[in-house]
């Protein structure tokens, strides 16, 4: 029997609670008052026990979401129809098979109606599947009393399962998309020839905050190239008296604080377009993109311009570890007026970074590597060339602003002394 | 030329029996039956496990707003163990472990926070009130009580619970006022829980105990170990015996701590420390008289297995008889129980 | 670990040596985790490796040998001395037991499993108290694992002497074999035990209460073990109740009330009851950690054998269910991946396997079974005395049944009788697990000569076409 759990009100008018936890999962047989749940309402952090015993046919709800009360927080199929009666003696029991001890698993003893006369019996076998195919569904969460088999006598095969499980987690998708002639892949096709990722948390949010950067701005990407021998120098130079402080020097910061000096000059690069006004941000906070095992994320420097070229860099060092452990708060991806994203140390020249939303620009960069370039005095000589690449919101500022801005930036990186002249707030 | 005189020199008194290892004070001559003893505990066990039960149920949208008394069983047990038939129970909104000891039946209390008034219906003869939710307002209720059973020259006594927080009411001082003027039979438990919702004991008074409160209105004040059941036990008899041989009131400050939150609807994790709550865990009141139990003899290892295992079915049992009755009865009650045809 | 400290801590804590803990153990470490075995014997294995399945497997294989060698004189084989040294036995049995034990000690060492021989105990769901002969100490876990095992019921009118009365645990260590001996109870160890001994010469009686034995057999497989327990000089006594004992200079006089309530004396040497295993759960402190036991004393466990705290499962024995190693490995390895975050939960056969003379193996739905839950079958049948291999080997007592859903010609269960069947019966747990029907094993070739054709041909008859065996068209033998 299907019941559904509905999520209640938890403190006195509350009408909603984010789910902070799941502590169970799809497929898992839980207790009555056996916890399933941490809920975080206006008022408590709350585990929630479970009202009555059944397997967990669905979660309605994915961690982080919004629960509203009144809702159903999950679906049980639980074991109320399914009680057998116990008429066997002790000792048969005793050497009778596991089965009867777990006979409140739905899979071994569940009766369904089903359609075909023929399959109807075997119901109170497994469903016709080979042990890995079984194993395969409960990996998938796909409930194998749900789904008919394509085989004969409804033999479920691992495409089935794969079937069931894409389609649950697609089925969303088609709804809105409504109109796009998908190519359906036919049902003889043995294998599937596409894998479906549900996409959630992190990707999830990438995937809205790009999409929102793309659809709202009008993006232009101006490019340049300094010249760092000097600045490569320095940090040469310094990288002993750095490493004592314990701090890994790289350009990074330097680039920062480089840009964080020329955006006080050119203040609708450091803005956002919100409600028919623009905001320029008297604050520089900069997003430094971080490449991390569940995706992209972007921790957030405050305040670039107040500090230290060596405070940034161990910031900077701190910060990507902690996105890359996932120990990162909320709070530090969050506020941003700039952002910087460096494909350098992957290799790459130059490229079209999207504007992290809702800023007006992103700056670039791109592998530093020696190049022969003409100087003052007409001959060729190697250079160690810095590829920049600005992407700025052309609603906001234009291409003459984006252009002066890189000049400035090019010239701290290019004559770094300059960085000392320039440094204090406007 | 100035005259300065010591007019009196007040003391406050404290008791304890059990410490928190289970072992009794040598020089106590407590004298309870073994069953009695059982009864204590197995009350205290019902109280924990109807807390438990009830903040399940809430958490399953099958019941409203409650407050668990988790680590005060051994106020609410000994203290009406100490009380007879005719005495009267006036009790505040926590005290689910006194009404049951009172004999409530656990239905009726289900059916109360399931937002049944019939849940309100005690028998008459229990003598016990029904919940009273506005703070310290039931104070001078049970002022009213004594003050009648005095004027009607019944000999009995009221016993009234409340907490910290409602030592800082108004209710609080007129009802000790009139009851120390009147000398009323009545004994007021104060359950210092140390929390009137979020805010600390420290944050709420400066008097060091509450029990020097009595001292004010000329009556006698007691701190006592609210988490020794025996301590309470005596001191409640000790103060109903001078209430019915016509001593007047006194006051008794349990000393306790709120192992759970306020109600279903607090998170006490927001406002206190980890540290101090695991501290307050070691002095669980039950845990020490179960040792105490286990070592004389009294009690053994299976028949506590026996005692949880019974009020556990016998509870869900009640509980769903109870949401039967709340969804046979579904909002024609209001009426039905709240005005006199 | 060092006992004696005053808090150690580990990812997984597993009360339990036996077939449960030590695979679990094994899994667990081989998933990434960092495990303490906790076990009360000094050494692992449990009952199954120390004083059950192993110790009885290896005294059967002796016993089978030394009555089979009056037999051989028709082969020609001829001796002149029949003599058994029963203290050699039994030395030849410890060493094999030590060895196994040894070599899953050495496992641990490999797998870097700490090993503790002391008792656990529960003070929270996150804490075990050690108590071992170098003191007390705490151990804090993650996850716990209980595989406490079992051990014989006693029975209160016959209480356990170690002496006259014995459990199959000191039965089995025995220097001497008695002239005779009465088993209370006929389930499979009483069965299996009765075999040593009736080889050995012993008479044995066996009692059981109920009016029948190995109820999940059908009748044919039943009758032919019965008429090989006679042959052994094994008499069963069934609906037989056991009153009372006396002792009579070095006898056991047993007093039993047989069906028409009449009562009878019964005298022999020793007695043995074997009427149960009752699980293991004293001690362990779950009335710390608010986890209950069943009305019979087991643990309640879900698919994915936990119990009702999340963080702590329950497997083997003390689980419930059959009580056979091979089910406790199976919820070892469900145990164990579902701790280390998989997707494992149970769903499959145990087959059942009695080491008796003949061997005694079945999976799945006997006959009975499958029409008492409506489905319409087929059956086959087929007797080890027309396979080639099998008279070879003069071992041709035996059958081998096949039951099969008719519509779907799906295989339902295998049951089989005959020599060497507790190895043929994988065969038939595998072809359950995947769903198979007939024609699945009737095309799958089986090597000749063997015993596995029986398997091979037992299917065919349920399709009408045995090779070695002249059947009737469309009449199955047995419906």
């Amino acid at each position: 029997m299907e019941k559904e759990f509905i999520f209640p009100d938890l403190g006195e008018g509350i009408t909603e609670g984010e789910l902070i936890k799941w502590l169970v999962s799809t497929g898992d047989y839980v207790n009555e008052d056996q916890e399933i749940a941490e809920i975080e309402t206006d008022k408590a952090l709350v585990s929630i026990p479970s009202a009555f015993s059944g397997k967990i046919k669905k979660l309605c709800y994915e961690e982080n979401q919004t629960v509203k009360v009144g809702t159903a927080l999950l679906i049980y199929e639980t074991d109320e129809t399914s009680q057998t009666e116990d008429t066997k003696s002790d000792s048969l029991k005793e050497t009778e098979n596991t089965q009867s001890n777990r006979e409140k698993d739905p899979i071994i003893n569940k009766k369904k109606p089903q359609t075909e006369q023929s399959i109807q019996n075997t119901t109170h076998l497994l469903p016709l599947a080979t042990p890995a195919t079984r194993k395969l569904a409960r990996e998938l969460g796909v409930d194998l009393h749900s789904i008919k088999g394509s085989g004969k006598d409804g033999r479920i095969i691992d495409d089935d399962i794969q079937k069931a499980a894409n389609k649950t987690e697609i089925s969303s998708e088609e709804l809105t998309e409504g109109l796009g002639s998908k190519t359906k892949p036919s049902p003889s096709e043995k294998a599937s020839p596409y894998e479906a990722i549900p996409l959630k948390g992190i990707r999830r949010k990438i995937a809205e905050s790009m999409q929102a950067s793309h659809q709202e701005m009008v993006m232009v990407t101006h490019m340049d190239e300094a010249r760092v021998d000097k600045l490569l120098e320095i940090r040469k130079e310094k990288a002993e008296l750095a490493k004592s402080r314990g701090i890994k020097l790289t350009l990074l910061p330097f680039i920062l604080k480089a840009c964080s000096i020329a955006l006080q000059d050119h203040p609708y690069l450091n803005a956002s377009l919100q409600e028919e006004s623009i905001f320029l941000k008297k604050y520089y906070h900069f997003g430094f993109a971080v490449d991390t095992d569940a995706g992209l994320m972007v921790p957030v420097i405050r305040d670039v311009n107040k500090k230290s070229i060596f405070k940034l860099a161990k910031e900077l060092t701190e910060l990507s570890a902690r996105a890359r452990e996932r120990k990162i708060d909320l709070e530090e991806l969050q506020n941003h007026t700039f952002s910087i994203t460096n494909i350098g140390s992957l290799g790459g020249i130059f490229f079209t970074p999207i504007i992290h939303h809702p800023d007006s620009a992103i700056l670039g960069i791109g592998r530093t590597q020696q190049k022969p370039i003409v100087d003052q005095n007409k001959k060729i000589v190697p250079a160690y060339m810095l590829p920049l690449a600005l992407t700025f919101d052309h609603r906001i500022a234009d291409g003459a602003t984006a252009a002066r801005f890189v000049n400035q930036v090019i010239s701290y990186l290019e004559d770094p002394d300059l960085l000392l002249l320039e440094e204090g707030e406007n | 030329m100035m005259t300065e005189k010591v007019l009196q020199k007040l003391q406050v008194k404290s008791l304890s029996i059990l410490n928190e290892h289970g072992e009794v004070d040598s020089s106590s001559t407590i004298q309870l039956s073994e069953e009695i003893l059982k009864k204590m505990y197995a009350k205290m066990l019902l109280t924990r496990e109807f807390d438990q039960r009830c903040i399940n149920l809430q958490r399953q949208g099958r019941m409203g707003t409650y407050a668990a008394a988790y680590g005060q069983e051994a106020i609410h047990v000994g203290s009406t163990t100490a009380m007879q038939t005719q005495d009267w129970l006036v009790p505040s909104f926590r005290e689910q472990g006194a009404l049951l000891s009172r004999g409530v039946n656990p239905e009726l209390l289900f059916l109360f926070f399931m937002g049944c008034e019939k849940g309100n219906e005690i028998p008459k003869e229990l003598h016990t009130l029904p919940y009273c939710v506005p703070c310290a307002t039931q104070i001078t209720h049970g002022v009213g009580i004594a003050m009648a059973a005095q004027y009607k020259k019944e000999n009995l006594a009221v016993v009234t619970f409340f907490g910290d927080g409602a030592s800082s009411e108004g209710d609080f001082h007129e009802g000790l006022n009139f009851a120390s003027v009147y000398q009323a039979p009545c004994v007021f438990i104060c359950q210092n829980n140390q929390w009137a919702i979020s805010t600390p004991l420290k944050q709420q008074m400066h008097s060091p105990t509450i029990a020097q409160k009595a001292l004010a209105y000329g009556i006698e004040g007691e701190r006592i170990d609210g988490n020794d059941v025996l301590a309470v036990f005596i001191a409640t008899k000790r103060a109903l015996k001078k209430a019915y041989e016509g001593g007047g009131p006194t006051l008794l400050e349990m000393l306790s701590y709120r192992l759970g939150p306020h109600t279903t609807s607090d998170d006490p994790s927001r406002y206190r420390e980890e540290k101090e709550l695991h501290l307050w865990k070691q002095k669980d009141p039950i845990l020490r008289f179960e040792k105490y139990l286990l070592n004389k003899g009294v009690l053994s290892e299976e028949e506590k297995k026996v005692f949880q295992e019974k009020i556990s079915e016998d509870l869900k049992k009640h509980a769903l008889e109870a949401e039967k009755i709340c969804q046979a009865l579904k909002n024609q009650d209001i009426c039905e129980f709240t005005f006199k045809k | 670990m060092v006992v004696g400290d005053l808090s150690e801590s580990t990812e997984v804590a597993i009360l339990g040596g036996g077939p449960g803990g030590f695979v679990a153990a094994i899994r667990l470490a081989q998933l990434g985790k960092d495990v303490t075995v906790i076990s009360k014997d000094p050494l692992p294995g449990g009952t199954c490796l120390q004083r059950g399945c192993i110790p009885s497997k290896a005294l059967i294989e002796a016993a089978k040998h030394f009555a089979s060698i009056p037999q051989l004189s028709e082969m020609g084989i001829h001796t002149k001395e029949l003599k058994i040294d029963f203290s050699e036995t039994q030395k030849w049995k410890e060493k094999k037991v030590k060895q196994l034990s040894e070599g899953i000690l050495q496992l641990f060492k490999q797998y870097k499993i700490n090993f503790i021989h002391a008792e656990g105990k529960f003070l929270s769901t996150k804490e075990i108290e050690i108590h071992s002969t170098q003191g007390l100490s705490k151990l804090n876990f993650e996850h716990a694992v209980i595989a406490t095992g079992s051990q014989a019921k006693e029975l209160p009118s016959f209480p356990f002497d170690k002496k006259k009365i014995l459990s199959s645990r000191e039965i089995l260590s025995i220097e001497k074999i008695p002239q005779s001996l009465t088993i209370i109870g006929g389930g499979y160890i009483g069965l299996e035990i009765a075999g040593v001994f009736g080889h050995l010469g012993t008479e044995v009686h066996i009692i059981e209460v109920l009016p029948d034995i190995l109820p999940s057999l059908d009748k044919e497989l039943r009758q032919i073990f019965l008429r090989q327990l006679k042959k052994q000089n094994i008499s069963l006594q069934v609906s037989c109740k056991p009153l009372s004992y006396q002792m009579k200079q070095e006898k056991i006089l047993l007093r039993l009330q047989l069906n028409d309530q009449s009562e009878q004396d019964l005298e022999s040497e020793l007695l043995l009851v074997a009427v149960g295993r009752t699980p293991v759960t004293q001690g362990l402190g779950l009335e710390n950690i608010a986890l209950k036991t069943d009305a019979r004393g087991f643990l309640k466990i879900n698919p994915h054998c936990q119990t009702e705290k999340k963080n702590i499962y329950a497997i083997g024995d003390v689980a419930g269910g059959m009580m056979l190693a091979h089910k406790a490995f199976a919820e070892a390895k469900i145990a164990a991946a579902h701790i280390c975050g998989q997707a494992a939960a149970w769903d499959q056969q145990v087959p059942a396997v009695i080491f008796t003379d003949p061997e005694i193996a079945y999976v799945g739905l006997s006959e009975t079974e499958a029409k008492a839950k409506g489905f319409e079958v087929i059956t086959g049948m087929f007797p080890f005395a027309a396979l080639g291999r099998a008279q070879t080997m003069d071992k041709t007592e035996g059958v081998i049944k096949s039951i099969a859903e008719k519509n779907t010609q799906r295989i339902l269960g295998i049951q089989m009788i005959g020599p060497q069947v507790s190895d043929l019966i994988s065969e038939a747990t595998l072809a359950i697990e995947m769903g198979a029907r007939l024609e699945d094993l009737e095309l799958t070739i089986h090597p000749h000569p063997t015993l596995s054709e029986a398997v091979g041909e037992s299917i065919e008859s349920a399709l009408g076409i045995p090779i070695h065996r002249y059947q009737r068209k469309k009449t199955s033998l047995t419906s």
